[in-house]
């Protein structure tokens, strides 16, 4: 995946580059743009119109940085750009605006990123206490039903979750960027 | 780490990771939270272990393919609205120029026709169909000849000019040489360049020609005109398409995808939205074979599809699959030299 090569794949118009790129940074940009724009929709339209941008004005693009950092960066402009120009008014000052002590701006991921990111670390757990975090987090199973379904109490359930939570943030503290403002701290 | 007896923390931060804490226990997390650094730490992490799984949820929600093919019909859209030109090019023009330009025109006349009989030898590659050709000119172009296609040379270029002939459809991957511009000479249109890649097309049975620039930049000339300052129809960016009506003095610029247009000089076969038409007339050229129309309702149908490799009757297989059509193959006659002729395959309705 060489950078320079994607990058002067776009600026010739090289359509199996284009799609490949696209493919690989679409839902990353989504999730990325929905932090501010709060709407997925939204997210979707303005990550779609900047790709559409970056072909119609492939010859002039010039990347200084990274390919990566061009389009976050690029992405959070178009959404803030948007936010500003959308009355926002009252839908904004109704809604209970969430977590305003994250800062976003460096949770650029890709979604091949994180998921190697997080599957990578779960791999790790030993295997009853993988099997149980996994119904748990990605199936949705609640507590009860984990515990009906594997033959166990319900407190050993708990337990293997809680054992499974201490490793996992141990593990990926250091890939993920910080979610807290310190400042925070009393 | 400070706890208040009775409260197992690790079981409330495991209900705030999963979103299912009540507010009340969130006031007791908050206050633990607080309590001390390490205790702010561990918070931490969980909160990122949390936003990062519910982060790649969310990824994995979006639809990727579907707002792919959006793009597609967006950039195909916009830069047809913004970049179709159609150039009316009008010989009266020339015309009325003519007295002043006679004499200097003549004068290239001679030179053009010098350049055909001078003590130049000429070589001809001719391709049959179902046949593709890859070669190198004097100067180190490169050439990819297509299917029923023929390119005339010099065996060295002298003079101020690279002339070539061409007729069928041919890919150029010109080398670089300002103070000699490379001509394709194509029939009614002349196309001329410095050093780029571009696929010219002018095939007797079509009704246009057909120019496709992939890099660098060139510029069309229409060949009967004899001035050479007057001959300057337009110029082409990469990306575009230029396609000569041959019986109208009209040309049509279109942005595209070259990708289609020269996938053929890489073995592969590439329909887009082509109807079966052209779909046929590719198929007719790229094996030899001739394939008819028998029911004229067959010719709304629409196909997309890359093929490398596959036989004729594979693609031909396919394609009665994927739509109501039935085929029927109708082998070559045998000629009296012992040899085939070509095969016939006829399309109906199912």
């Amino acid at each position: 995946m060489e950078e320079k090569y994607l990058i002067s794949g776009i600026k010739n118009k090289n359509k199996v580059v284009f799609d490949f790129v696209f493919n690989y940074y679409y839902s990353g940009l989504c999730a990325y743009s929905r932090h501010w724009a709060d709407d997925s929709a939204v997210a979707e339209d303005i990550v779609q119109d900047f790709f559409v941008s970056l072909w119609i004005n492939s010859s002039k693009l010039e990347i200084t940085s990274s390919l990566k950092s061009y389009f976050f960066i690029s992405v959070k402009n178009r959404t803030l750009n948007y936010l500003k120009h959308v009355k926002v008014k009252e839908q904004y000052k109704n809604k209970v605006i969430k977590d305003p002590s994250v800062n976003y701006t460096d949770w650029t991921f890709t979604e091949s990123e994180l998921t190697g990111i997080i599957e990578k670390s779960i791999q790790k757990l030993p295997p009853r206490c993988r099997e149980i975090f996994i119904l748990n987090r990605i199936k949705r199973k609640n507590n009860g039903e984990i515990a009906e379904k594997l033959g166990l109490s319900k407190r050993t359930v708990e337990l293997q979750i809680s054992n499974a939570l201490k490793f996992l943030r141990v593990e990926l503290k250091d890939f993920l960027p910080s979610a807290i403002l310190f400042w925070l701290l009393k | 780490m400070q706890q208040k007896k009775n409260i197992d923390y690790d079981q409330l931060l495991a209900s705030y990771f999963s979103g299912t804490i009540s507010e009340e226990d969130e006031k007791v997390l908050e206050e633990w939270k607080n309590a001390s650094e390490e205790n702010l730490n561990i918070f931490e992490e969980t909160k990122k272990l949390r936003l990062s799984m519910n982060l790649l949820s969310e990824m994995k929600g979006y639809n990727t393919p579907e707002a792919l093919s959006n793009v597609h019909k967006k950039t195909y859209v916009v830069s047809l609205k913004h970049q179709n030109k159609i150039i009316f090019y009008c010989q009266r023009i020339a015309a009325i120029l003519f007295f002043p330009v006679l004499i200097a025109g003549a004068i290239y006349f001679m030179h053009g026709n010098k350049i055909e009989s001078s003590s130049v030898a000429w070589q001809n590659i001719t391709t049959s169909g179902g046949i593709r050709s890859q070669f190198q000119l004097p100067d180190g172009t490169e050439v990819c000849l297509n299917s029923c296609s023929s390119l005339k040379y010099p065996s060295s270029f002298t003079g101020k000019f690279r002339d070539v002939k061409l007729k069928g459809e041919a890919f150029f991957h010109v080398s670089k040489n300002k103070k000699n511009p490379f001509i394709v000479h194509m029939g009614k249109i002349n196309v001329k360049v410095v050093g780029t890649k571009f696929d010219a097309m002018n095939y007797d049975d079509e009704k246009c020609t057909e120019v496709v620039l992939t890099d660098g930049k060139v510029q069309l000339m229409d060949s009967s005109i004899a001035c050479s300052k007057n001959r300057l129809i337009t110029e082409m960016k990469p990306g575009q398409r230029a396609v000569y009506e041959n019986g109208s003095k009209k040309i049509i610029l279109n942005d595209v995808n070259p990708e289609k247009y020269i996938s053929w000089t890489k073995g592969q076969l590439i329909f887009k939205d082509d109807s079966i038409k052209e779909v046929v007339r590719k198929l007719n050229r790229w094996f030899n074979v001739k394939i008819k129309i028998a029911d004229p309702e067959i010719n709304n149908y629409i196909y997309t599809a890359t093929f490398q490799n596959e036989t004729i009757e594979q693609i031909i297989n396919l394609f009665c699959r994927t739509s109501p059509i039935r085929y029927t193959v109708v082998p070559g006659k045998r000629l009296k030299d012992g040899s085939y002729g070509i095969k016939t395959i006829i399309l109906n309705k199912k």
